[in-house]
Formats: structure tokens, sequence, C-alpha cells
């Protein structure tokens, strides 16, 4: 499908499928990015999910609901917004077959049942996966999601705060995501590989 | 004689002013040692300031990829730690950083004004903290605008395993150029010294 898609943040769109990293710096930063990329998906009828570690999921709706009626979305099924542990943790082992587990019900409500027509997605590295062999789980279910989402109208916007990530993991994010956001401009990054040339460090040279 | 500028076999103008980004002290060798045999090579007057490494095991590795013959005793190749160059006076200052630099221009341009000078150089550690990092990239800032058209390249070395991000973005914000994963990059997040300088 071609066409852009609004994100509602610094009055940018972008194409459908992208698949977007936002840097920013700490909470501030932040709260200018979700709630309004949320309240856009809501604006236009998206199927919205994101999975948050740095801001409670509750807030995120409470400061939805400010601007739209999110108990609304979310009773309808239109609107989820869930922490690391409720979406991806919950069976007690993290793997990249429990997060995709997580997102494929999502990804069937626009492919399959047609209830929405768009996929507008949130995410961030959680916290709990902040170690080299996570970081590499991590990438791996960004990859596949990818995959999964390739088909389908859809957004991806990842979160990267540069206040609470090392510099390797930075770069690896920027390895990761052919469009960048940084310093409110949306950029075609150059530092992105297709994932036949990521480096040691992503694959764990195995 | 001066040879041709390349970083990495890719030719650059004089007066670029580049970061390369590595994980660890292989990565380390890996853009800084193939860049100065290059000076070497051409002939051209070569400045490296190391702190991952000391002067003499640099002199030894770089003689692994080139003949360094009497380079440091000319003078061609000179091998500091930050503390000689950056800190010299004890504490780090722009101003006193950009007239370090400008006498090194000077003095590589030689008696027919046609030297080239190479620098490579990494950030103290010393000042891996707000306010130094703070007065460590106006600083970069400030080089950019001052390498534009004189005979000089400089290289920044920047270890990703020894910084956090915002390093890796302050350096993204304050160099055209970046070398990362083998390959040299005109960067699209560099800001213009000016939008920085004011913020």
């Amino acid at each position: 499908m071609t066409g852009t898609v609004p994100l509602g943040i610094l009055g940018r769109s972008v194409p459908s499928g992208s698949h977007v990293c936002v840097i920013y710096t700490g909470s501030a930063g932040r709260d200018e990015i979700v709630v309004p990329f949320l309240a856009e998906g809501l604006r236009c009828g998206d199927k919205c999910m994101a999975v948050l570690d740095s801001v409670s999921p509750a807030d995120v709706l409470a400061e939805l609901d400010r601007s739209a009626d999110a108990d609304a979305a979310v009773r309808a099924g239109q609107l989820e917004v869930d922490d690391p542990a409720h979406a991806y943790f919950c069976s007690g082992r993290c793997g990249t077959e429990n997060m995709l587990a997580y997102w494929e019900h999502g990804i069937d409500a626009v492919k399959t049942s047609g209830t929405f027509g768009f996929l507008r997605a949130m995410g961030e590295m959680p916290a709990a996966l902040d170690h080299p062999a996570g970081r590499r789980e991590f990438f791996r279910f960004e990859a596949r999601l990818n995959q999964l989402c390739a088909a389908l109208p859809h957004v991806i916007v990842c979160l990267s705060d540069a206040e609470r990530t090392a510099a390797d993991v930075l770069m690896d994010t920027l390895r990761t995501h052919p469009v960048v956001i940084m310093d409110g401009v949306v950029h075609d990054n150059p530092y992105y590989l297709e994932p036949g040339a990521f480096p040691v460090s992503l694959t764990g040279g195995g | 004689m001066t040879g041709p500028l390349t970083i990495m076999n890719r030719p650059v103008p004089a007066g670029t002013h580049v970061c390369a980004f590595y994980s660890g002290a292989a990565g380390r060798d890996e853009a800084v040692l193939p860049f100065l045999a290059d000076g070497i090579r051409a002939g051209q007057k070569c400045i490296c300031v190391l702190e991952s490494l000391d002067p003499a095991e640099v002199l030894a590795r770089l003689g692994q990829q080139v003949d360094v013959g009497r380079s440091v005793e000319t003078g061609q190749l000179v091998l500091g730690t930050p503390a000689d160059a950056y800190l010299r006076t004890g504490m780090f200052s722009t101003d006193d950083m950009m007239s370090y630099w400008e006498q090194a221009v000077a003095a590589a341009r030689g008696a027919d004004g046609t030297g080239m000078l190479r620098v490579a150089g990494e950030m103290p550690s010393e000042l891996n903290h707000p306010d130094g990092r703070m007065e460590f990239f106006r600083y970069e800032a400030k080089v950019t605008a001052f390498a534009a058209g004189l005979p000089v390249v400089l290289m920044c070395l920047y270890d990703l395993q020894r910084f956090g991000a915002e390093v890796l973005i302050s350096s993204l914000r304050t160099h055209p150029m970046v070398v990362v994963d083998g390959l040299v990059h005109d960067n699209p997040y560099y800001l213009e010294p000016g939008s920085l300088l004011r913020g």
C-alpha cells in the first residue's frame, strides 16, 4: 500500500510501511511523542498498539483520554497499551515467539479480519532485555515483526531515549531502522544495514 | 609532496572533519591505523592523540602497516596523549585548542605552503561528564567551521563501548561525515554549527 501516514508528531508524515526510530532525550521528549502518535491513530481509525517500558500504560491512557475517548477505544479493541511484563512475558519466559504472539493478534485484526484498515504500532526495548543476549533477541524480534507486517498497511515507531541507552545499543538501533527521526527531522538513515549484513554485535556471531 | 586525501579509499576534500564509530580496540585500530598509514605514505604530517593506546604501541602497530622510518624523529608523525594536546594547560579550553590546531596546520604547510595535516584523536575521558561533554562538543562544532578549506583532515575516534548515547548523538550532530561498519558516509544528522552553538 502506498500513501503517507501522519505520525501526529512534529507535523511529520512517513510512507506507509515505514519502520521508524525516534531518538529523543528524557521523559519530556517522550511525552511529546507517545500520546500525540496514538491520538493521531485514534483519529484515523487505526488499530493502535503500544508496548512501553519507560511510562506506565495507565498514565498513557489517562493522558490520551484528555484528547480522545481512550476508554471507548480500549473497549472496542481499537487501542491496546501494555507494558512488557503483560505483553511479552506473561508466560514467564521472554523470547521472540512470545513477543511476536502479542503482535500477531493485532496484525490479524488488520490483515485477516479486516476490522481495522491500518496497524499503528509503537514499542521500545524492554529494560529486562537490556543486556547483550537480550538485545540480540529484541533485534531478532524486530526483524521478524517487520516481515510479519510487510504485507499490511502499517507504521511502526520505536522509541530510543538517549538518556537511558548505551552508545553501542543506540548504534545497533541505527543499524536496524531505515528511517530515523532526530532533532525534529525525518531522515533516510544511511547507517541502516540489511539483516544479512549485521555485524557480530547484532548476531552474536552465531 | 602531498598525495590525494582519502579515507578508506574514498576521496575527501581538504577540511574534512569525520568521526569514526566502532566497538572496542580492534575497531579503533581498523579506523585509525590505515588513516595514519595513508598519511605517512603520502608524506603528510600526522598528529595522533589517543587515550586508549600509548604512543609506543601506536608506533609499533603503525609500523606493521607502513614504513614509519624516521617520521617521529623528523616530526612528520606526532604521537601524543590527550593530556599532551587537549589538557596541556591543565584544563580543556576551546580557544586554546583552536590556536593549537592553527599552529599545527601552519607548521604542516611547510616552506612551500603545500603540506597537509592529518589529525586523529579521542575525546579525553576526563571530559565525560555533562559540563565536559558540553564544552567538548562546542569545540567539535567549531572544528568543522575552522577546518573548512584548510589543508587538514581530522578523524575523531569514538569507541561505542566507552560512552553513553549522548556522546554518540553529539558526535552525529557535529561531524559532517561518519565512518562506521567499514563505510564512509555523508552524515545527515549533522547540524550546522550556527544552529548548535546557539543552543
